[in-house]
């Protein structure tokens, strides 16, 4: 009968098939409203840009708010440079020549070596009560702003509205992964804003009530992820944060491992800063103890004791096999027998078969309703091998992020 | 608000668990169909290994003939035993334990007899017993009983008509196999029993085993 390793499987098996399940479950009756959005009326806009060291991609990114389709008079832009080390400054002081009152630069007396605090600058110098937040590497589509500010408008207890944040650069095998990566969390993003669990705002392009946000404090500077933690704060003061499929912005993303690995490290420890410091509202607080904190939680440590016992088997099988082969060496038999290799299929084989199909087919769904299906770099390896490789190396992350938490040693 | 979806999600996990479980229920039975058959035969092998002895002890068989029977049925049972073993491997609905067992005790009624008809006709056959453990979790212990195993299964393959081989699960709770090992006095397991009087407990190679199986006259 079972052992207790198999009855973890099973655990595992029968989480992961609930957890698509509850998505396809929310999917079903909100399919057809979920590029919805209320129509908006233009109403004045800050978009704050914290900067640093972005002299390669900032000029698209400003240029890319000045082509939103929304009345130029209503949007003015202040890009905070957090102290560049490269010539950024002197592109945004061009622009601000160009755009004399429309766009302004403001330098940071020091680097801060964060998103949050050259953010906090600029909200503080905002002129305007809607303040959108965007990075110095993403650009927005030119309807994005308008598909977002109705949320704003049709509920005063929402105070931050999100977007599908896609990714932009298709140049290596790591950026086409994430390109899979960006749509489906997209997706799933716009489905847990059905059942009121929007967790973040990314950075790439966010709206947000100033009023709201000085009220509870801003972004907190010591978060390595001010963008998650600024949304579990807003809920547990009893605000919304909503989302906005239809709106897109294009983000970079990380061309190689390393990068990509450094950055999902920081996302990481910013989860667990988020866990930790907002433990208390488990199982409070509506969806964000009900369902948020516990889901975070609960991967995390899904997560961890799944590498844990991963690893503990693989060594094992490995250990084993090392033996019987250096015996069977020494004393001369057969190394491996034809029954040493089981070809039987097992019960969890056929589970584990039935949960890649459903997993496949989910995110063939999710990548359809983003319109990524039919493009070049969406092709069934791709997505198999974002599935079989890509996740998996998630637990990992983990692990390391939590011995730089734990031992304190982790910067932007 | 779609919270309706949390409980939605739950019973379709749950339905599509249990008819997986119900399947998989059915798809072992399938693979295991030989076994279950074994199973019933398994009943008939004890009779039959029962009156077999009887035969060869009561009636005038001849030695050729006692000892023909007894390999063809030595091996029919370790084919039986090689197809339990693979279920078992594959099995994580249905409990083999019963079957295991039955196959023990089948093995240990064929140890007598063999052990019998060397004595009476004076065989140049040697009974090679494998005393192991049964679903161990040490990985040392399992690695050595399965270098034991592919061991004797050359040995066995080498030399089909000079060897009976019986292995023998001692761990599996039956009387008749606890009494035979603590008569034998045996401590040590996995261990090698040669003709009932030399005993490997410790790692040889293939050459060294058979040079202790055949004494040192040279392997026919």
């Amino acid at each position: 009968m079972f052992n207790f390793v198999e009855l973890v499987f099973y655990i595992y098996l029968f989480v992961a098939l609930y957890m698509t399940s509850l998505l396809v479950f929310i999917w079903i009756p909100n399919r057809k409203r979920l590029f919805y959005h209320p129509n908006g009326k233009p109403m004045p806009v800050s978009i704050i840009m914290p900067c640093y060291n972005e002299a390669e991609t900032i000029s698209k990114a400003i240029d890319s708010l000045l082509k939103l389709n929304y009345p130029s008079h209503m949007i003015e832009i202040i890009v905070v440079d957090d102290k560049s080390k490269d010539n950024s400054v002197e592109i945004v002081k061009r622009y601000v020549e160009k755009y004399p009152g429309k766009i302004t630069l403001i330098v940071n007396s020091r680097n801060s070596g964060g998103a949050a605090e050259p953010t906090n600058i600029g909200i503080k110098a905002a002129k305007y009560d809607f303040v959108a937040v965007t990075d110095a590497d993403s650009a927005p589509e030119p309807d994005a702003l308008i598909k977002m500010i109705g949320f704003l408008q049709e509920d005063k207890n929402v105070a931050a509205v999100t977007c599908a944040v896609m990714a932009s650069g298709s140049r290596t095998f790591m950026q086409k992964l994430q390109m899979i990566e960006y749509s489906i969390i997209s997706w799933s993003r716009k489905l847990l804003d059905c059942i009121d669990a929007v967790y973040v705002t990314p950075g790439p392009f966010a709206l947000y009530r100033k009023s709201v946000l000085l009220d509870v404090g801003l972004f907190d500077t010591k978060n390595l992820t001010q963008d998650i933690e600024i949304v579990w704060r807003l809920k547990s003061k009893g605000y919304m944060a909503r989302m906005s499929l239809g709106a897109r912005v294009y983000s970079e993303t990380p061309m190689k491992f390393k990068q990509w690995w450094r950055q999902r490290i920081r996302w990481n420890i910013g989860g667990t800063q988020c866990i930790v410091k907002y433990r208390k509202y488990i199982f409070k607080n509506g969806m964000l103890g009900g369902f948020i904190i516990p889901f975070f939680s609960f991967s995390l440590f899904l997560g961890l004791f799944g590498l844990g016992l991963f690893l503990y088997l693989f060594f094992k099988r490995i250990i084993f096999n090392f033996l019987v082969t250096r015996y069977s060496i020494y004393g001369g038999t057969t190394i491996l027998r034809l029954q040493d290799l089981s070809l039987n299929p097992t019960v969890l084989n056929f589970f584990g078969l039935v949960l890649l199909i459903w997993s496949f087919i989910f995110i063939f769904i999710g990548l359809s309703i983003m319109g990524m299906r039919g493009k070049r770099e969406i092709n069934t390896f791709n997505v198999l091998f974002y599935m079989l490789v890509y996740l998996s190396i998630y637990p990992s992350i983990m692990v390391t992020s939590l011995y730089k938490y734990l031992r304190g040693k982790y910067s932007w | 608000m779609s919270k309706h979806a949390f409980w939605q999600a739950l019973v379709f996990t749950i339905i599509i668990f249990s008819l997986g479980m119900i399947l998989g229920f059915f798809l072992e039975l399938r693979q295991s169909d030989r076994v279950y058959a074994n199973l019933v035969n398994s009943e008939l092998n004890i009779l039959d290994e029962q009156l077999r002895q009887r035969i060869i002890s009561d009636s005038n068989v001849s030695c050729d003939l006692a000892k023909e029977s007894m390999f063809n049925f030595a091996d029919k049972i370790y084919e039986d035993a090689v197809d339990l073993e693979e279920s078992d491997e594959t099995g994580r609905i249905t409990d083999l334990g019963a079957l295991h067992k039955r196959y023990d005790l089948l093995r240990t009624l064929l140890l007598f007899e063999a052990e019998k008809l060397k004595q009476r006709c004076m065989e140049d056959f040697h009974i090679i017993t494998y005393l192991y453990l049964y679903n161990i979790e040490d990985i040392v212990l399992n690695s050595k009983q399965s270098y034991f195993s592919r061991q004797l299964f050359d040995l066995k393959s080498e030399y089909p008509e000079d060897i009976i081989l019986i292995p023998i699960a001692i761990n599996t709770d039956v009387a008749s196999v606890d009494l035979l090992v603590k008569s034998r006095n045996l401590n040590s397991y996995p261990v090698i029993v040669i003709d009932g009087k030399n005993f490997v407990t410790e790692f040889s190679t293939l050459d060294e085993l058979t040079n202790l199986v055949f004494g040192n006259t040279s392997a026919p």
